[in-house]
């Protein structure tokens, strides 16, 4: 095993492999950092580049692309509140209130060493757990993908304090968004309008842009002056304080990589629910709740070290199974298949020393694609200073390219339009679009899961109870849903009494 | 900025230009001559699986015997369980620049749920099979009690057995309707699942009592002893020790078959039928080509050259025989 690891790592240090390692970490970067490609479309456009190269170096330049990927994201999405990839949506939920506070480089700091830091553990975690890499994915069957897909829901949607008629709204109209298409299921099309387009459903990658970029440029036209409003801190002060920041938030790096190891390998459920997740769970251990969402530099932390934690472990499925866990992982599979990797049950004993160099490529990406990003840094934050006449046009022009781009359909750039009017809109009425975006990531899942379930069990609920998993997911989320209930029930009895003191504050 | 653009746009080129400016460069092509510009190759799959993979495996080697140096780009439009990538396909213009991979009995089995809207298969111009198509087996896990057909009749007469498959839009989900009905089981179709990887590992885990695939995509749970093969549809068994169609004596199930058929649109003219045939079917012989399909466990047998519309004509007749009982 050791040998095995170590001559996966030294392989890593052959001069082809190394340099296409290096040549994936900036492909990764910069696709990442652009809105609407991601890993997805850097792997695709590879993969025809690889074919005449040696397996190891194929794998090294995919490692190098999948680990820089989560940092080039978060630099937008930190930046201008436009995920480069799903999965950093989360991260715009307090980066880009920081970097309209002037706290841009405080934001990519701490999003640089929680990259590193996740992408580490990530790594030490999938090691571990290669040995019963198997096991693992046999647990989870389709009672247990539904209950996972329940309490996801359920986290973010007891996150929302105050405003949970909103929230459920959002997540009502999540869900619905989330049903149109193809239910391979039943064999039938819903909600189409006889749209070819939207048999394969409301496509994910050009509805978050909408929600997010081009919403968010929306409300800035709308609003005038520039990105930042206290544009003399931009320029990338305390860059190190934000890379020591989470160095004080260990347990938040702990947690959102654990996080992240666990939901990437459950194949289907993806990067972007890892990183929401951490990312509620954060907020939900907080002490101070309600700063979230207005730039708090731990919901910056959670997401981005989750991201980087599932990149390792959501090869499990694809590695052990042939089950990609997300498009990437799809893409990526692609890449064995045409390297003469056969993935399933063999895969891993036959191909070890390959397993290994793309795990440290991995991790290696990971690290210096955050080093890289902190130098690539300054001319991008120089992006928040510039006039909203100017960056309007120029974000909102990215955002379309990178739309039709997923899969060079111009019904993408429509779909982007009306989500980013929807999107506006529920900036301007505050309702939470995290909320809505959990719900058509999971919908499909959760639907798909539960109709299976049905026919495993005949119908019959029990199923959700009878196995240990499916026990143990269960319990948490009713858990989940009765907390909050029962610790304002308390509250407000506390408060009755004339205790007065209140909960908040950190 | 102007540097952030300017980096992003030499990124971008040079990534994309691979795939998508490399025609503009062939300087030797001879005007008038078919293909003048890149082929697009439409796969109504997902990428990962086997059907991406062959296409992605015979694209760049169909590129060599084209009589000019024009790309071929596989394409995935995994959307409506391939209904999309099939309606693309009908409806592109019919000039040799959109050729597809279509799923057989799969793709009939689609038309009728869109009650033949969206395309229509006896239009379309076949073109040949990618490799030979393959006959099915049963599996099961490899702690499972049942061992042969006589175990699952005896399982059905107690409930219906379990099934593992894609949609009813799958081939997988066709066979197991044909051969219930030929076996003489009741069945019960646990649907949703990704892939033909994903409901074999469904049956692992116990979400059914059995699944219906190819050898191609068993080899591999096979060698690491995860699944055994309760009855193997081939005429005769080429793994030993396996009970074969004939010796069960249901020689029908051997004719329950999954087709990799090449299609172009309606109206398809005949030379540009010739080109892309003879490129095809010199792509299936090629020595690299047929040296991947050997490491990776596939059954690769080259049939003649455009026999699109012989196989078409025996599955629609097969399709035809068994409609009732598929659609049932």
């Amino acid at each position: 095993m050791l040998d095995i690891w170590l001559s996966g790592f030294l392989g890593l240090l052959e001069p082809t492999a190394l340099s296409f390692l290096i040549i994936g970490m900036f492909v990764g970067l910069i696709f990442g950092a652009i809105p609407g490609l991601g890993g997805t479309t850097a792997l695709a456009l590879l993969i025809p580049m690889t074919y005449g190269m040696e397996p190891f170096a194929a794998l090294a330049l995919a490692g190098g692309v999948m680990g820089a990927v989560p940092m080039g994201g978060s630099i937008t999405a930190i930046l201008l509140n436009t995920p480069g990839t799903a999965p950093n949506a989360a991260a715009c939920l307090d980066g880009y209130p920081l970097a309209q506070q002037g706290k841009g480089g405080l934001a990519i700091g701490a999003s640089a060493s929680a990259n590193a830091l996740g992408g580490i553990i990530g790594t030490i975690s999938v090691l571990l757990v290669i040995p019963i890499a198997r096991e693992i994915v046999l647990i989870f069957g389709p009672p247990e993908f539904f209950l996972l897909a329940v309490l996801g829901l359920v986290v973010v949607s007891t996150t929302s304090r105050g405003k949970m008629l909103r929230s459920l709204l959002a997540g009502a109209f999540g869900l619905m968004l989330a049903f149109v298409g193809y239910s391979n299921v039943s064999g039938v099309e819903r909600f189409t309008f006889g749209n070819t387009y939207l048999w394969d459903g409301v496509h994910l990658v050009p509805a978050l842009i909408g929600l997010f970029a081009i919403a968010e440029m929306i409300h800035l036209s709308v609003k005038g002056g520039s990105v930042s409003n206290d544009s003399k801190n931009v320029k990338i002060i305390g860059m190190r304080q934000g890379m020591m920041e989470t160095f004080n938030h260990m347990g938040t790096v702990v947690r959102g990589s654990l996080v992240g190891t666990i939901v990437g390998a459950i194949p289907g459920v993806g990067g972007t629910v890892a990183s929401f997740m951490s990312y509620s769970m954060t907020m939900q251990a907080s002490k101070d709740p309600d700063s979230f969402g207005k730039g708090n530099i731990q919901g910056v932390i959670a997401p981005e070290a989750a991201i980087n934690a599932k990149d390792g472990s959501m090869l499990i499925p694809t590695l052990a199974f042939g089950i990609p866990g997300s498009a990437e992982m799809a893409v990526f599979l692609g890449l064995l298949v045409l390297h003469g990797m056969q993935p399933g049950p063999l895969m891993l004993i036959e191909h070890q020393v390959e397993i290994y160099g793309l795990i440290w490529a991995l991790t290696a990406s990971c690290v210096m694609a955050a080093f890289v990003g902190l130098l690539l840094v300054r001319p991008l934050a120089m992006v928040t200073l510039l006039d909203v006449k100017i960056l309007v046009p120029i974000v909102v022009s990215v955002a379309m390219i990178g739309s039709y781009a997923v899969d060079l359909a111009i019904e993408n750039v429509i779909l982007t339009a009306i989500m980013g009017g929807i999107g506006y809109m529920m900036i301007r009425y505050d309702y939470s679009r995290l909320v809505l975006v959990v719900a058509l990531v999971l919908g499909p899942t959760a639907e798909r899961s539960y109709f299976q379930s049905m026919l495993i069990s005949d119908g019959s609920w029990s199923i959700f109870f009878e196995r240990i998993p499916s026990l143990i997911l269960s319990v948490i989320t009713i858990l989940l849903i009765v907390y909050p209930i029962v610790s304002a029930l308390l509250g407000r009895g506390k408060k009755q009494e004339g205790t007065g003191a209140s909960g908040g504050g950190s | 900025m102007t540097k952030l653009t300017r980096r992003k746009f030499v990124a971008l080129s040079g990534a994309a230009g691979f795939t998508l400016v490399a025609p503009g460069c062939s300087q030797d092509t001879p005007e008038g001559v078919y293909p003048q510009r890149d082929i697009t190759f439409i796969i109504p799959n997902g990428p990962g699986g086997n059907f991406d993979a062959f296409v992605r495996v015979i694209a760049p080697a169909m590129q060599k015997y084209l009589p000019n140096q024009v790309n071929i780009v596989p394409l995935n439009v995994p959307a409506g369980g391939g209904g999309k990538g099939l309606a693309d396909l009908y409806r592109s213009r019919p000039d040799g620049y959109t050729i597809g991979a279509v799923n057989v009995p799969g793709a009939f089995t689609l038309q009728e749920q869109m009650g033949g809207n969206a395309f229509n298969l006896d239009e379309m111009t076949w073109l040949a099979t990618l490799a030979g198509g393959e006959t099915y087996a049963i599996v099961v896990a490899a702690d499972s009690p049942v061992q042969n057909i006589e175990d699952l009749r005896a399982l059905s007469a107690q409930r219906p057995v379990r099934f593992a498959s894609t949609g009813p839009e799958g081939s997988s989900y066709s066979a197991i309707k044909i051969a219930s009905e030929i076996i003489g089981i009741e069945s019960q179709i646990i649907t949703g699942y990704s892939g033909s990887s994903d409901y074999i590992v469904a049956t692992i885990r116990g979400d059914s009592d059995c699944a219906v695939a190819t050898l191609s995509t068993l080899r591999s749970f096979l060698e690491a002893d995860t699944v055994r093969l309760a009855a193997n549809f081939e005429p005769e068994s080429s793994l030993p020790g396996v009970p074969d169609a004939t010796s069960i004596g249901l020689p029908e199930l051997s004719q329950i078959r999954v087709e990799r058929m090449v299609a172009a649109p309606p109206g398809l003219p005949d030379d540009i039928k010739q080109v892309l045939n003879a490129a095809l079917d010199q792509a299936v012989r090629d020595p690299d080509v047929v040296a991947w399909a050997e490491e990776a466990g596939h059954v690769w047998a080259p049939q003649p050259r455009g026999n699109g519309d012989e196989v078409m004509q025996a599955q629609a007749a097969f399709f035809e025989k068994w409609k009732s009982v598929i659609l049932s």
